[in-house]
């Protein structure tokens, strides 16, 4: 069912863009909606990309961009993903969630800028400065994480990679779909008693791993703190630390506050591996993230089909 | 130690240009009430701030020969104008009058209670657990003055303890004083505005005029003439005795 | 007045009571003693939450107090020399650079608070005149430089996890106390309460204007510097803990004074128990959402009003 909806929903926005090529366009433009609503025409086949945000850069390397990047993200120098794939990390350092480096950027003169939604109200002004078009993304639940691809494939003319890549995702995905029992999963956020609620991003990894969110009652759209009892109340079968939680597994089973959870008292405590990236965040490879949990909660799903998935996902679309 | 309090050549002054007081010599000794008069702005509350050290001045103030320093609480009981009191007990108020007698941990002891309520009583407050901030103007004062008869301080200084009272008050007030004063071999220093009252009350009076002592009088030894030119500062008065149980001084403006 | 007493020790009692029975993981009178589960969360959770809110709300109540007769002022507070933005910037530090050891936070928000304290009580040495207004000058000349450092070290934070935390901890939580949270709290919340009874004295002659303390033979600046301090430690030793709890220190001797109009100690105890009530009162509303919001949530919305009306009665009398 979920696979179903992202290839919809990405063949819509693939739709809706089409009718703007009738329009009285000049050759070798494109002009595209992003996800502010803007209306941003471009020319094709953009040569310098300058991306704000970790998640769209991501996106422009498993599209097969990397060439393609002049400028990324601050603080670059933390994601391992980008020496494995070979990325010249001195490319880095233009800007944040909070704020980009507009008079930077304009030195490189780019073709195109990405920017985090956070920063929409800035987008036609560093347009206008730097003088290259700016998309901006907000890739912050799975349907707009497919928008989002889509929209920098179409921006960049790689629609057929986007096309595998989305595939690929959703066949693993319907692979765990089809797995018979739901276990209940708590997932810490960058604490213990912070979790995410039905709305969030990382409610949807839960789900895509056949398994059920403990704390799907909260309806919050940003991390949400709770209390022990109420985690005691949950008693779920998992307890999953994501890999921002400072937490390590041996802490938690310790912790004399949880030894009445029996996730605690049967060891079903794990912390969520990174490789390369952190998929508890709507980048293309998130899907990792479902598909671990769900080797760790199915013992019909076993931890090689995952490690081998995500060899290959990587091997497939970073080349790493 | 008979010299209570010696004040020589005090000068005063808010702003280098306008000194207040310029140059106040005087003499209060035990057994005293000495009355401080002065027109409206003369300088009598100044004077008092300066005895109690709370303002700088030039000139000497000395306390039983020595200057006062850190000594003041030990040494004076002022009873400011128009103080707002606080929302304690009367009794609790009084007993604050043991604040530097007691060690740091401790409450108020039993017979330091007792000797509160009979101070209480003798001032003539009846009820020890009223609230303070609901007395009247003379309760209050009469509060004021227990908590500072409770104090060994040999000096009182009073600013216009009789400003805000009838007259059956005033009298309460101020025969208290007296004769807690006389008693207790203790002095005080009153600033007053009823010239009548200040004439019959008091041992000494002084005159505060153009920032100095202009005068310094007993008015049972000073002829009424004599009195009636130092006091002509309030303008033109006639001073007369009446004659009854004692002799009372008797003051009228002439023209009014 | 005895009656009055009654109340309110029935009115704790009961706010304890409650607090003891409301959560998210249901409890029995019975399952208390026989599950071991339940026994777990009522030791390891229940009661040490319980316990928080009550001394917590009783040490802040006591430090409005001091305050508000301090300062002869009755919007006075403990924000008055800035504790709440030093034991901010303790905290933001903490979370950014200290890792998120709970116990480290906790050190570091009440070394904030205290240091805010001196330096406030240290600028006002500066002045010439050493009276009360002048210490509330200086504490908002700190509250703003504390503000300022707190704004920087926000910038400085990562938005998706330590700005978060931060904006978490400032809203103020009883959510992470456990039984390990209460050797930080209760030793400091009871030995201050009791040095500030036996103290008391000295908080009564403070009443009195400057001049006529220091004839009663008064040291008023060390008197005021002390009890400040002493009141200071109570509010930094809570909130140290549950972050920034709006309103209770300011409430609280406003609630008690309508029973007893008098400074004594009853007042005083009245007012720490008022704080308390208001303090479990709040917790146990935090307690009945999906996600526990921040006490301060119901403080605020509880404790605005309420001192508005109470504000309004002084006025009609």
């Amino acid at each position: 069912m979920k696979h179903l909806k992202r290839t919809a929903s990405f063949l819509l926005a693939l739709t809706l863009t089409l009718p703007l090529f009738g329009c009285d366009a000049p050759k070798g433009t494109l002009t595209l909606t992003d996800q502010a609503g803007r209306t941003v025409t471009i020319e094709k086949d953009p040569e310098a990309i300058v991306s704000g945000y970790y998640i769209s850069t991501s996106m422009l390397l498993a599209l097969g961009e990397k060439n393609h990047l002049v400028g990324i993200e601050s603080k670059a120098e933390t994601r391992a993903l980008y020496p494995a794939v070979g990325l010249d990390l001195s490319i880095g350092g233009y800007g944040t969630k909070k704020a980009f480096e507009t008079e930077k950027a304009a030195l490189l003169q780019p073709d195109l800028i990405i920017l985090p939604y956070s920063l929409k109200q800035s987008a036609d002004e560093i347009s206008a400065v730097t003088g290259a078009p700016v998309l901006v993304v907000n890739p912050e639940s799975d349907p707009l994480m497919q928008e989002a691809l889509s929209l920098l494939a179409e921006a960049t003319g790689t629609q057929e990679k986007a096309k595998e890549l989305t595939n690929y995702v959703d066949e693993a995905i319907s692979k765990v779909q089809t797995l018979e029992s739901t276990p209940s999963v708590y997932l810490a956020g960058s604490d213990l008693l912070r979790t995410a609620g039905s709305k969030m991003y990382q409610s949807t990894l839960i789900q895509n791993a056949r398994t059920v969110n403990v704390a799907s009652s909260i309806s919050d759209s940003s991390w949400a703190n709770i209390s022990y009892e109420t985690l005691l109340s949950y008693q779920p079968d998992y307890l999953i630390l994501s890999s921002a939680c400072p937490l390590s597994v041996e802490e938690v089973l310790s912790d004399k506050n949880l030894a009445a959870l029996s996730a605690v008292q049967t060891g079903n405590v794990r912390k969520m591996p990174s490789l390369y990236e952190a998929w508890d965040s709507p980048v293309p490879a998130a899907f990792l993230g479902s598909l671990w949990l769900a080797s760790v909660c199915h013992a019909e799903y076993p931890v090689s089909a995952f490690e081998q998935t995500a060899e290959e996902f990587y091997r497939l679309f970073y080349g790493i | 130690m008979n010299k209570l309090l010696q004040i020589t050549d005090l000068s005063c002054a808010y702003r280098p240009d306008r000194p207040i007081l310029k140059g106040v010599s005087l003499l209060i000794e035990r057994g005293e009430i000495v009355g401080l008069l002065g027109l409206n702005g003369s300088g009598k509350t100044t004077l008092f701030r300066c005895i109690l050290g709370t303002l700088p001045y030039k000139g000497s103030v000395l306390f039983e020969g020595n200057p006062l320093g850190k000594n003041a609480s030990k040494a004076i009981g002022y009873i400011p104008q128009g103080t707002s009191v606080p929302s304690l007990s009367v009794l609790d108020f009084v007993l604050l009058a043991f604040y530097d007698e007691l060690p740091l941990f401790a409450s108020p002891t039993k017979e330091q209670k007792e000797r509160a309520k009979a101070m209480l009583e003798e001032v003539g407050i009846a009820y020890a657990e009223e609230d303070c901030a609901s007395l009247s103007g003379g309760e209050r004062q009469l509060a004021l003055l227990a908590r500072t008869f409770l104090r060994p301080c040999p000096l009182l200084v009073l600013d216009e303890p009789d400003a805000s009272l009838d007259a059956r008050n005033k009298k309460r007030v101020l025969g208290l004083l007296k004769r807690k004063i006389k008693e207790e071999n203790r002095a005080a220093l009153l600033s007053l505005h009823d010239l009548t009252f200040a004439l019959n009350y008091c041992d000494r009076l002084l005159l505060l005029k153009d920032g100095m002592i202009y005068a310094d009088f007993s008015p049972k030894d000073t002829p009424l003439e004599e009195m009636e030119r130092i006091l002509s500062v309030y303008g033109k008065m006639k001073i007369g005795m009446l004659h009854g149980e004692k002799d009372l001084f008797a003051v009228a403006a002439e023209d009014v | 007045m005895k009656a009055r007493s009654f109340l309110i020790a029935a009115l704790c009692l009961l706010a304890v009571t409650i607090s003891l029975f409301v959560g998210k993981y249901p409890l029995t009178l019975e399952g208390i003693f026989s599950d071991p589960v339940q026994q777990s969360v009522f030791l390891r959770l229940r009661l040490p939450r319980t316990l928080v809110a009550l001394f917590g709300g009783f040490a802040l109540g006591l430090a409005g107090y001091v305050f508000q007769t301090i300062f002869h002022n009755d919007l006075a507070s403990p924000d008055v020399v800035g504790v709440s933005s030093g034991a901010s910037v303790g905290a933001a530090f903490a979370i950014l650079f200290l890792g998120s050891s709970a116990l480290l936070i906790t050190c570091s928000a009440f070394l904030g608070a205290v240091l805010v304290l001196f330096l406030t009580l240290f600028l006002s040495s500066l002045q010439k005149n050493r009276g009360k207004a002048t210490i509330v000058l200086a504490g908002i000349a700190v509250h703003a430089l504390a503000q300022t450092a707190l704004t920087a070290l926000k910038l400085e934070a990562d938005p998706e996890r330590e700005l978060a935390s931060i904006e978490y901890w400032l809203m103020g939580s009883l959510n992470d106390v456990t039984l390990t949270t209460l050797p930080s709290l209760l030793p400091v919340v009871l030995l201050v309460s009791a040095l500030l009874f036996a103290l008391y004295r000295h908080v009564l002659v403070l009443t009195l204007d400057d001049t006529e303390a220091t004839l009663l033979g008064a040291r008023v600046k060390g008197t005021r510097w002390g009890l400040l301090l002493l009141a200071t430690l109570l509010v930094a030793s809570v909130i140290s803990v549950t972050g920034l709890v709006s309103f209770i220190s300011l409430l609280a001797a406003h609630v008690a004074k309508l029973l007893v109009r008098r400074h004594n100690r009853t007042l005083f105890l009245l007012s720490g128990l008022a704080g308390g009530i208001l303090l479990l009162f709040a917790d146990c509303l935090t307690r009945l959402t999906a996600a526990e919001l921040p006490v301060s949530v119901f403080t605020s919305i509880l404790g605005a009003p309420a001192l508005l009306v109470l504000l309004g009665r002084k006025q009609h009398e």
